[in-house]
């Protein structure tokens, strides 16, 4: 469904170039056989209005006291809302805010408490996390900080929790006089 | 009593304008009690801003007073082909990066917590220095377009009302201000969107009495609505057809043909006479060539379309600006949620439309007007040019003379103008906090109260310095001219935004490269254009800014590619579907 919005979207750039369309509808005017036959059998008045609608085919002509180049332009307008309604409603990136939700989520849930320790119980490096170091979320901006202090702020965040937990002389790994993790991780990896 | 009654009449229009700034300073009043004192609801909302308000916001931000004044006089120039040129691209373009750009960016920050542009460069680009280069552009790009609505709100109300531009200046700074220091971008967004309805309603009203004002001047007088338009239109096929059309009116090339025969049949007609007089005139008993009149000396000019085909497709690269706007990205971070920008994607054309539509009308009507003489404008100072700035004001004044649609008029304009002033005002205060003064000290330095006070404090200088600036510059057309070429620097930094999104490879260098591109044709072009004062100069038939962008998407690509690439677990926390 995306690619068909995307051809959708080019092909209303494209119709929007309306010097294609003008000399096209022209030719079509000048065939002999253009003006249907029931167009003939129309009361006066929608004949009219058929020809109003389709048979001026120069963009200067005036229908409804406006150039028909105009009309044409305000018709690609509502195209494009049209699309656009149809990209909302079919082709709409819910993954992407169901990844932007789950942020603000995991941060007040309960993954956070275990966040900073790998697999085997040991502390995560600084920069370490893959989607984790991308958690700062809403729960830290709620507090009031903005977004560079948000992001850093998790990894910021992180060492203090460790201390808290003991990071600090256990077994050697932790890293010895650097209260730390930062540098217990590269140890631990040995 | 009388004199009484006609005072007031002609003060209308300024009561009318006074009690608009005082309603729209009791709705910035009444939203900041809103204000829940924490800096992420001063800087967006608390990220609870819904559909509607968000629709209204970012149209209204998007909006200048140019969708008013400059639609009119530039369809003034260029007529009906405006409207499809500026207003139906923009609506295509800005639909399509709200869905493409606004959705991921509010999804990267509201995840990451961002509030300004330069902190998710810094981080997407691992990059202090780089949004640091960032921040200068985007600061030195936004000031001129900033003093723009300044300077236009002071000019307009000059030559509508007669008022002293520094006090037009001084008092929507002042009620911007106010609002803006109160109750950061959720104010903003609560003035955007009742100024953004004030400002649609504004053109439609114009549209339909001067409509009726125009068809007053055919012969057939004024009608209904319908029949007001059709004949206001027709006075334009009759007096300037070249105006209904983008490309060349048929009228024109008949004129042309039609003086180029009668050339060509005088100069057969002298070379007939000097044969005849050669040969002895009277006396060779040949009969005399019939004579024929010369033509005028200066008869139609080849005609030329409207606009040319290039010209028009390039105008494609104008609305791009609106994903590099950083007022823009501050408002899309205040959506709700990522479905709050539904609406805008959808309604965003329609609104253009509306708005764009009745100013283009009226200014294609004001030409035809204009050359059968029954409108007079003021002109340019030291030129016999027609101030094309002044023609919806000449429109009201001289074919309604109406003080309440000349009030209303007045409060479109400044609705139009301030609704994209408060938006840059909240969002250059945002930026110099977030941006410079808290990376310095560090992120515990401040406390949240003080956070709100830096900002505030950076909003009253940011006021203060552009009216400053703005009484500087007030005669200076330069700065119109310098705020103009701003959106071509936009435009050619969106591949930044762009490849930041939805290509892993990028890297600072080639954002530097995509950078120095920019700033280094910006300059030269710029320079070439005589200082903008060319108003119609082309690079090889193109805008400046088509070749300019082309030129540094090309530059980031390369850049990015002869550079080590980021390293992928920091990057691929901003690309959804790679996050892990």
């Amino acid at each position: 469904m995306r690619y068909f919005i995307v051809a959708l979207v080019v092909s209303l750039a494209w119709l929007h170039q309306d010097w294609f369309v003008w000399p096209f509808l022209e030719e079509r005017n000048e065939l002999q056989d253009y003006v249907p036959a029931y167009v003939s059998n129309l009361p006066a008045d929608e004949r009219l209005a058929y020809e109003a609608a389709f048979a001026h085919h120069h963009e200067h002509e005036l229908v409804m006291g406006l150039p028909l180049a105009v009309h044409y332009q305000v018709v690609i307008s509502l195209a494009t809302a049209l699309v656009a309604l149809l990209a909302v409603w079919k082709a709409w990136p819910t993954e992407l805010e169901r990844w932007a939700e789950a942020g603000s989520h995991r941060d007040r849930g309960g993954r956070n408490r275990g966040g900073g320790r790998n697999r085997g119980g040991r502390n995560r490096s600084r920069g370490e996390g893959g989607g984790n170091s991308a958690r700062s979320g809403e729960g830290k901006s709620d507090t009031g900080r903005s977004a560079a202090q948000s992001s850093s702020a998790d990894s910021s965040d992180r060492p203090r929790r460790r201390r808290r937990r003991g990071g600090r002389g256990r077994g050697g790994s932790g890293g010895g006089h650097n209260g730390g993790n930062a540098s217990s991780q590269p140890k631990a990896g040995e | 009593m009388n004199f009484l009654a006609d005072a007031s009449q002609s003060n209308l229009p300024l009561f009318m304008v006074g009690a608009y700034l005082v309603a729209l300073l009791g709705l910035g009043v009444f939203s900041s009690t809103l204000f829940r004192g924490t800096s992420k609801d001063y800087f967006v909302a608390s990220r609870s801003i819904g559909p509607f308000m968000l629709l209204m916001s970012v149209f209204g931000t998007t909006m200048t007073g140019f969708a008013l004044v400059g639609s009119t006089g530039k369809a003034f120039i260029t007529g009906v082909a405006t409207f499809g040129a500026v207003a139906v691209w923009s609506g295509i373009v800005h639909s399509t990066v709200f869905f493409v750009i606004g959705t991921r960016l509010w999804a990267i920050g509201k995840k990451l917590g961002y509030v300004t542009q330069v902190q998710f460069f810094r981080e997407r680009f691992q990059s202090h220095t780089l949004g640091t280069v960032l921040f200068v552009l985007l600061v030195l790009f936004i000031i001129p377009y900033l003093l723009i609505g300044i300077i236009s709100a002071g000019k307009f109300m000059q030559g509508t009302a007669g008022l002293d531009p520094r006090l037009t200046g001084l008092v929507i700074c002042g009620v911007v201000l106010t609002y803006v220091f109160l109750g950061g971008v959720r104010s903003a967004a609560w003035a955007n969107t009742f100024q953004t309805l004030v400002f649609m309603l504004t053109g439609v009203v114009a549209f339909a009495m001067i409509a009726k004002g125009v068809a007053a001047k055919t012969e057939e007088g004024a009608g209904t609505f319908q029949q007001n338009v059709k004949r206001a239109t027709e006075y334009v096929e009759q007096h300037k057809p070249a105006r209904l059309a983008r490309g060349i009116h048929p009228t024109l090339v008949e004129k042309y043909n039609a003086h180029q025969e009668q050339v060509k049949a005088f100069e057969e007609y002298e070379s007939k006479l000097e044969m005849w007089n050669a040969l002895g005139g009277v006396d060779s008993g040949d009969e005399k060539p019939e004579e024929v009149q010369k033509p005028e000396s200066e008869g139609p000019v080849k005609p030329k379309p409207s606009m040319s085909k290039l010209l028009w497709i390039t105008y494609l690269f104008i609305p791009l600006s609106i994903g590099m706007f950083p007022h823009v990205f501050q408002h899309w971070l205040t959506a709700k949620s990522a479905k709050t920008f539904k609406l805008a994607i959808v309604a965003h054309p329609v609104c253009i439309a509306v708005v764009w539509l009745p100013c283009v009308i009226i200014g294609t009507w004001a030409a035809g007007l204009y050359a059968a003489g029954e409108l007079t404008l003021p002109v340019v100072p030291g030129t016999d040019k027609p101030n094309v700035s002044a023609v919806l004001g000449a429109m009201v004044n001289q074919l309604v003379a109406n003080p309440w649609l000349t009030g209303l008029l007045m409060i479109g304009v400044l609705a139009a103008i301030m609704s994209s002033l408060d938006s840059q005002f909240a969002c250059l205060g945002t930026m110099f906090t977030n941006d410079i003064i808290v990376p310095r000290k560090g992120k515990d330095y401040y406390s949240d109260a003080d956070t709100v006070k830096i900002a505030r404090g950076f909003v009253v200088g940011v006021v203060v310095v552009a009216y400053l600036l703005s009484l500087a510059l007030m005669k200076s057309a330069s700065v119109f001219q310098l705020g103009m070429w701003c959106f071509s620097g936009f435009t050619a930094l969106f591949p930044i935004v762009f490849a930041a999104l939805y290509w892993k490879r990028a890297t600072s260098v080639g954002v530097y490269a995509c950078i120095a591109v920019t700033v280094v044709l910006w300059i030269v072009w710029f320079k070439e254009s005589g200082y903008g004062a060319d108003k119609g100069f082309t690079v090889l038939g193109m805008l400046p800014m088509a070749p300019m962008t082309m030129a540094s998407s090309v530059a980031l690509i390369v850049g990015s590619l002869v550079s080590p690439a980021l390293e992928e677990r920091q990057v691929n926390k901003f690309f959804p579907n790679k996050a892990r």
